[in-house]
């Protein structure tokens, strides 16, 4: 395989820095993943920094944790914050972050108290309490959205059968 | 050259002030930009849920711009990101008569013909006509989706220097700040918030060291982050600033 072990991208890694127990090791990760096609859960915590992109060998470690991620997907295993995203562009055409907050809360994901309060304290001090507290609004590119994501979802129902298997860089040739 | 501005979903809350400052400067030096019903990039996380949605979603957007013989300029490095990514995987024609096969649902077609732009380097490329501001010590934080991966990035990801550069030729006092390209948390929000505030933080102590009075961004999202885990440093979009502390009429570019 490509990957000859290194450890560049870990020691990089925004991810494995904040890690204090040393869990989040994306060299270990991907070499499961190659060696055995195991899927760590830990790739939801990348933090897509693409500090990872120095690899000597080219493998784009980011890429191959996305494509774990696309398999969890794959898999229907989606995390709460990534189905109320994706529901939130297919109705609204962009990420209301009203209705996305919404769909998350109501999907039982608790937020961090103290960044929603300071999020609010912020929106007040940059634009208002409107800007703040608005309700959600659907963009005038909804209707077309929505088009766009029955189109290929009636082809590859998301979970089941998916339209495209991207090739990841760095599987053992 | 004619620019479509794309402001990307969060200027329509959280980063609101840095697309307004940007059409406002914009509007200033007599760059004319037209404004389209543009959709989300999607992000990665379109990307990771299905390819095809997330090129057609990108691709639309690029035939949106391309229908009015425009090159897009947008203010969000991850939008600046996705939008070039689709448009290079577009150039091959195959996946761009699949991907239009998709948007022949909505009536629409892209030929490959647009170019994506991030607000810096347009602004980069007319700094001498910028107003010159009072020397305020600014640290200049790029992030990560604006240099990273390299061939998706405005410059050098080792050594950029494009920001430092504007901020000076406008008579801002850059300082020497270290993790201007480390990542600023920012995507952790929703997943490991005590990794976010962690790393945001150490971001605005590294700017308070360098002896800046003020963090400048150019990222919708790194502002938001930085912002919103403290209030002791200043942290303003780059286009705000230079609004801000202009100290002399704008010039109208002919
Ligand atoms: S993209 Fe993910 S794996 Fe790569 S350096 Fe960043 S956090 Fe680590
Ligand atoms: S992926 Fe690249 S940087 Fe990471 S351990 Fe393997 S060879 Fe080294």
């Amino acid at each position: 395989m490509k990957c000859y072990q290194c450890g560049t991208c870990t020691a990089d890694c925004t991810s494995a820095n904040l890690d204090e127990r040393g869990e989040f090791n994306p060299r270990r990760m991907m070499l499961d993943y190659f060696e055995r096609g195991e899927l760590s859960e830990l790739c939801w915590l990348c933090a897509s920094c693409f500090k990872c992109y120095r690899c000597p060998r080219g493998v784009k470690p980011y890429e191959v944790l996305a494509e774990m991620r696309a398999e969890y997907i794959r898999q229907g295993k989606v995390p709460a914050y990534v189905k109320a995203f994706v529901e939130t562009v297919k109705s609204y055409g962009e990420l209301d972050e009203t209705a996305f907050f919404m769909k998350l809360m109501k999907s039982g994901k608790i937020m961090d108290p103290s960044i929603v309060l300071s999020t609010l304290k912020n929106s007040i001090r940059n634009g208002g309490l409107s800007k703040a507290i608005s309700l959600p609004k659907k963009s005038k590119c909804a209707k077309e959205v929505s088009m766009i994501f029955s189109v290929v979802e009636g082809v590859s129902p998301v979970g089941e059968r998916k339209a495209e298997k991207p090739t990841v860089v760095g599987v053992p040739a | 050259m004619k620019l479509a501005f794309f402001p990307g979903c969060s200027a329509r809350s959280s980063g609101m002030e840095y697309a307004k400052s940007t059409l406002e400067l914009l509007e200033k030096l007599g760059i004319e930009v037209s404004r389209h019903d543009f959709n989300c990039c999607g992000t990665h996380i379109v990307e990771e849920y299905s390819r095809d949605i997330w090129l057609a979603l990108n691709a639309r957007n690029l035939a949106l711009a391309e229908e009015s013989k425009a090159d897009i300029v947008t203010t969000c490095p991850a939008c600046y990101q996705n939008l070039k990514k689709v448009n290079i995987e577009l150039q091959d024609e195959e996946v761009r008569k699949r991907v239009n096969g998709i948007l022949a649902s909505i009536n629409r077609e892209y030929n490959g013909g647009v170019s994506v732009f991030h607000v810096i380097e347009v602004l980069s490329k007319v700094a001498d006509k910028l107003p010159q501001v009072e020397g305020k010590k600014v640290a200049a934080y790029y992030g990560c989706q604006i240099l990273r991966p390299p061939e998706l990035g405005v410059d050098n990801p080792e050594n950029p220097t494009i920001f430092e550069d504007l901020l000076e030729k406008v008579g801002f006092n850059v300082v020497d700040f270290r993790v201007k390209a480390e990542c600023c948390g920012g995507t952790l929000l929703l997943t490991n918030s005590e990794g976010f505030k962690k790393r945001a933080l150490s971001i605005v102590r590294e700017a308070k060291k360098a002896g800046a009075e003020c963090i400048a961004t150019l990222c919708p999202l790194c502002q938001f982050s930085l912002e919103v885990v403290q209030d002791k440093m200043p942290v303003k979009p780059f286009t705000s600033l230079i609004l801000e502390h202009a100290n002399k009429e704008i010039e109208v570019l002919k």
